[in-house]
Order: structure tokens, then C-alpha cells, then sequence
């Protein structure tokens, strides 16, 4: 079972710790809002599927990095649509 | 106009406008959902979010209204709004009928928003293919 776990809390809230500590290998995370300041935090381990909101990237002056893609919100419609569930944060 | 692929969501706002990004975020997720050729089944707003129900609402005119943002969004498309009563009294949200019955000086629901029970909420998550939330910041 493939769980998108979406997180709209900044890397520094308890609830972002507790999502990562819930992530399944397989699972795909997708930061928003103040979560993707997670994209710029360098001694931050981020899982394999991971992504970001463009839009919120750039409000905050940030880059998604190697690591996190980038996406649409129409990527996120397509990344909830696959999911077998979704957990929002 | 769906296709075979095509999947119904219902929206769940729970953070305020101003003190959080949710309405944002979610109205810019509803339009690509429909941008992308699925369906809404509802919106509903619980908690602070149902300030996004208030017709009072008044930023200033170089920033988005938006209470008003998302009334277009729901009456453009004939999706379902429905703010949580229980949630909505407490934060002064009322529509005409509340207003009677407690006598208060104004009744300030947006239309199309209707002031329904959790009854309805279960209802939409039991019969919709995926319920997502937006959440405030804690």
C-alpha cells in the first residue's frame, strides 16, 4: 500500500518529526507550505520519493536541491491520485 | 464530462485565512483538480476555517479576499460548501436562521455555504474516493 503523507509544518514542529517516523520505504512525502523549508536544510535526511510545492519554494526563496522534486499543484492532484491513501499532516 | 479515470474528492479546510496558508493552498489544489479533469464532492470547513465563511471578511483591496476567492470557486463549479455548525456559532458565523434563533444583530454566511453537522461530513468521506485536509500551523 502506497501512502502520500503531505506535511505543511516547518521542519522545526513536533508533527514533522512524527511524519517522517510514520514513513513507510515505498511512501512518497510531499512538503507544502513552511515544510518545504526541509528542501534547504542540508543535515536534514529526506526519504527517496520525495517532493515539494514549486509555488511555496519560491515564496520563500528557496530551491528543491538534488534530492526533492519540484512539482505543480497539478502535480499534486496527479500524486493523490495514485495514492492508495493520503495522510495530510 | 469524466472520464472513466476521473476521481471525486472532498476538501477539508481547517486553518483561517490570514493566520494560515490552508484556504490558499487549498484553492489553488481545488482548481488544478478540476484543471485536471476530476470532481469535488464537497468542501467542508471545520474549526478556524470556517472564518472563510464569513461575508464580513475585509482585507484590503490589494490582497485576495478570500472568502470571496473561494464563493466564486464553489458557485462556478456547483460544489457543495458546508461549514461545521458546532465550529461556526462559536466563532460568530451564522446564517439567518441561526440569527432568529439567538438574536443576534447580523447573519454574515457566504453563499453558497451551507451550516450542516458532522453528519454530513462522514457521509461525504464514507461515499468520496479521497478526502484531503489543509491544515493551519498547529
Amino acid at each position: 500500500m502506497k501512502t502520500l503523507h503531505i506535511v505543511n509544518k516547518s521542519p522545526e514542529q513536533a508533527r514533522f518529526g512524527r511524519c517522517l517516523a510514520a514513513f513507510d520505504r515505498d511512501d512518497q512525502l510531499l512538503l507544502t507550505e513552511n515544510a518545504v523549508i526541509a528542501a534547504g536544510v542540508a543535515s536534514l535526511e529526506l526519504p527517496t520519493h520525495c517532493f515539494a510545492l514549486e509555488a511555496d519554494l519560491k515564496a520563500r526563496g528557496l530551491t528543491s536541491g538534488a534530492s526533492v522534486v519540484s512539482i505543480d499543484y497539478n502535480g499534486m492532484v496527479k500524486l493523490t491520485v495514485e495514492a492508495d491513501r493520503v495522510i495530510c499532516w | 464530462m469524466t472520464s472513466p479515470t476521473s476521481l471525486a474528492f472532498t476538501l477539508v479546510i481547517t486553518g483561517a485565512p490570514y493566520s494560515s496558508q490552508a484556504p490558499q493552498t487549498a484553492l489553488s489544489f481545488a482548481q488544478a483538480v478540476i484543471a485536471e479533469g476530476h470532481s469535488i464532492d464537497r468542501v467542508f470547513l471545520y474549526g478556524d476555517g470556517v472564518h472563510l465563511a464569513s461575508a464580513l471578511s475585509t482585507p484590503p483591496s490589494d490582497e485576495t479576499n478570500w472568502s470571496l476567492a473561494w464563493a466564486e470557486f464553489l458557485i462556478e463549479h456547483g460544489i457543495p460548501g458546508v461549514a461545521c455548525i458546532a465550529s461556526a456559532l462559536r466563532r460568530g458565523v451564522l446564517n439567518s436562521e441561526e440569527q432568529q434563533r439567538y438574536e443576534r444583530s447580523a447573519a454574515n454566511l457566504v453563499t453558497p455555504y451551507q451550516l450542516l453537522g458532522l453528519g454530513e461530513w462522514v457521509e461525504s468521506i464514507a461515499s468520496t474516493s479521497k478526502t484531503l485536509y489543509f491544515h493551519g500551523e498547529h
